[in-house]
């Protein structure tokens, strides 16, 4: 049984519609990545999953139970990262643990030994004691992340949580998500950065325009993506006029002009005829180029990665 | 328990705010002592500084003159500068430094002599119709203080009368053998004399202007708060914790006692601590029944913390709160009489003002503190309109809060 599912959730902002169909679920110890671009409609949708905003159609299913938001065992469950830090920074490392720990119905020596815990899980014993307000970003960071940990969630949702850390506080706050997985918890980790999310999320939602373009494993996405090989030719115009249709003109990973040779441009959706079928392409081409008197200078394969997955979904237009 | 958790963490917070702790307690303290200062009542029980000081003239030179200086001088409420000269008299008038010159002419004593005991029964009409004047007395007073400068003319008017009325009576047969009656009394101590004495002033009331200017300024600064609980709100929202409060599994009304709480015992704390510093260091009167402060200051905090809690949930910026607080502030201290004594207000105003908590407050502490018996009813019916501007703006908050939220 999934621990927290989302099911058709839409939410508007008056004529704006921000989510129009978000659906996915989380399994216990599994590690969903959210990715999309600006105002794709992640946060709202993450508001929505912690019951800060209540959706206009759709809900979200908690423990097998519809969660709103005002349900308190509920929010008991859910353990927030926002993006922002939210902290008090006149209040030390222990006054904020402890009080937010409080606040979940922590008391006594299980508080004191739970905050403990996390300091430790954290690395911010030292400096527990200093006013939270002078900590470093990824201090602060991990702070943020520490107080969601307080009353041991079952579902972590993280907003980015590595916005502007160094790289020793990523790697720290990354282990740290790997060790609530390995323990049970399942995480919902919004972020941009391609390379943490392949790194820890089992699973990835691909969110634009307020909808799941992609839900799955990213083993099984990344098998689905176009893989490009590269051309790069003395005289491209004279041999793109030659090799039309069977190639394209594009930019290579130098800038330079190049001829742009795509696997899923074949209208062979098996993937050894595909292999076959792009072999023979490029036999095909050489020979073309090769008739025009054009000589083709080097061969690249572009790599396959979530980031290339991303701009094939969602584009590349600015949305900011 | 949850909202005690909020408190006691803002309490925390406030405690480390130095700014807050300065706005809250030491301002206050040091505007009540600017202000003694200005009154000359700080750390002193001098008399000097209550009474109205006037120079005076004598051009006339004779007993019933003197006699009537000797009166003045007497007078409780007044302090007597004796000037060799008009030009002299004038000058320290025009310094500021006297509020009234009285000249007496050197016709006073003639004409006193050409009076009888009918004109002074009959001062509207016959020689004494014309004032002052009609006795060769004159006053002169600086052109700020005109109102001030006639109310002590009429005053001093009377205590020439009361001199000049004896010299009078003596060309009546009947009230000089009258005289010569409470003559023979005066062997009898119980006798009150023909003269009465003028008042003198009593020891409480070197203190009399902190009795409006210490609740006065309690009432401002106990809703002074009001922007400094709004700055509490709008840093935790920019601090991105009410996001944190509103996920954690408390209700909204936990949240809101919790954040409104410590502000109220600031508030009280606020207040105490004024009175007793009024009490301590200005020698202030707690008035016949002090136990009536208690409610006064409780509901007179529970109205500002509420409207705090309005205000909060009303402002988005830290420049919001500076312009709408503040204004609203010195709007309505300035409408409800913390500035200026309520009871020189004309009536329309005294209306308007019991349309702010603080003109209730005022009012309650008014009648704890200035008067020689205290209306329960009545201070109580102040309280009860606190609580009732408390209630009303308890629940604006809470329906924004929750609009909001």
């Amino acid at each position: 049984m999934s621990l927290l599912e989302a099911r058709r959730l839409k939410k508007s902002y008056g004529s704006h519609v921000a989510v129009s169909d978000v659906s996915f679920s989380l399994l216990a110890g599994e590690v969903l990545g959210l990715l999309g671009p600006n105002g794709a409609g992640k946060s709202t949708t993450m508001m929505m999953l912690a019951g800060l905003l209540a959706p206009d159609a759709g809900e979200v299913i908690l423990g097998g139970l519809p969660f709103d938001g005002r349900n308190r065992d509920g929010r008991r469950r859910l353990g927030v990262v926002p993006q922002d830090f939210a902290i008090y920074p006149d209040l030390n490392a222990i006054e904020n643990l402890q009080f937010f720990g409080r606040l979940y119905g922590l008391h006594g020596r299980e508080l004191t030994a739970r905050c403990d815990e996390v300091l430790e899980r954290i690395g911010l014993v030292e400096s527990a004691k200093r006013a939270s307000g002078g900590y470093s970003g990824g201090m602060k960071r991990r702070l943020n992340f520490g107080v969601a940990l307080m009353h041991r969630p079952s579902v972590l949702i993280l907003d980015e949580p590595t916005v502007g850390v160094d790289p020793q506080s990523r790697s720290h706050l990354l282990d740290c998500v790997r060790d609530q997985a390995r323990n049970g918890v399942g995480v919902i980790y919004a972020s941009h950065y391609m390379e943490e999310v392949q790194s820890i999320c089992q699973r990835v939602a691909i969110v634009d325009h307020g909808r799941v373009l992609a839900c799955d494993s990213i083993s099984n996405l990344l098998k689905g993506l176009a893989a490009d090989l590269i051309l790069y030719v003395d005289d491209v115009e004279r041999a793109a006029a030659a090799v039309a249709g069977l190639a394209r003109v594009g930019t290579g990973s130098d800038g330079l002009p190049a001829l742009i040779l795509t696997s899923g441009d074949s209208s062979n959706s098996d993937a050894a005829n595909e292999r076959t079928d792009i072999g023979e392409r490029l036999r095909t081409i050489l020979d073309r180029i090769h008739a025009t008197g054009a000589k083709v200078l080097r061969v690249e394969t572009q790599q396959t990665n979530l980031e290339r997955l991303f701009l094939d979904l969602t584009g590349n237009r600015l949305r900011d | 328990m949850t909202a005690w958790y909020i408190a006691r963490k803002d309490l925390l917070l406030l405690v480390k705010d130095k700014r807050a702790v300065v706005l809250l307690l030491v301002l206050p303290l040091l505007f009540i002592s600017i202000v003694g200062m200005t009154t000359g009542q700080f750390l002193t029980r001098d008399e000097n500084n209550q009474r109205f000081k006037i120079a005076a003239v004598d051009r006339c030179e004779t007993d019933l003159s003197r006699a009537l200086l000797t009166r003045l001088e007497q007078h409780g409420e007044l302090l007597v500068a004796r000037m060799p000269s008009v030009e002299e008299g004038r000058a320290v008038l025009k310094r500021g430094e006297v509020s009234l010159l009285v000249m007496i002419g050197p016709e006073f004593q003639e004409r006193a002599d050409e009076l009888r005991i009918s004109d002074i029964v009959n001062s509207d009409h016959g020689p004494l119709a014309a004032g002052p004047a009609s006795l060769d007395v004159s006053f002169e007073s600086r052109p700020a203080a005109l109102g001030l400068g006639r109310l002590l003319e009429g005053v001093l008017f009377s205590q020439v009368i009361k001199v000049v009325a004896p010299v009078a009576a003596r060309k009546n047969p009947v009230t000089r053998a009258w005289m010569r009656d409470r003559s023979n009394d005066e062997a009898d101590p119980d006798a009150k004399p023909l003269i009465p004495s003028p008042p003198t002033t009593s020891a409480k009331s070197s203190s009399a202007a902190y009795l409006w200017i210490v609740p006065g300024f309690t009432v401002m600064f106990a809703f002074f708060l009001i922007s400094v609980m709004a700055r509490s709100f709008i840093s935790e929202r920019d601090n991105g914790t009410l996001k944190r409060l509103l996920l954690a599994p408390i209700g909204t009304g936990s949240v809101l006692i919790g954040k409104t709480v410590p502000f109220f015992l600031t508030s009280v704390a606020q207040c105490l601590l004024l009175f007793v510093c009024g009490r301590l260091l200005f020698g202030m009167s707690w008035g016949p029944e002090p136990l009536y402060l208690i409610p006064v200051i409780i509901c007179t905090s529970l109205a500002a913390t509420s409207l705090g809690l309005l205000l909060a949930t009303v402002v988005q910026t830290d420049q919001q709160v500076s312009s709408y607080g503040t204004t609203l502030i010195l709007v309505m201290s300035g409408l409800s009489g913390c500035f200026f004594p309520r009871e020189m207000f004309p009536p329309l105003m005294k209306r308007i003002s019991l349309f702010t908590p603080h003109g209730w407050a005022l009012r309650a502490f008014d009648g704890v503190l200035t008067q020689s018996h205290v209306e329960g009813p009545q201070v109580l019916t102040c309280c009860a309109m606190l609580v009732g501007f408390a209630m009303l703006f308890i629940t604006l908050g809470w329906w924004r809060f929750r609009s909001l939220s």
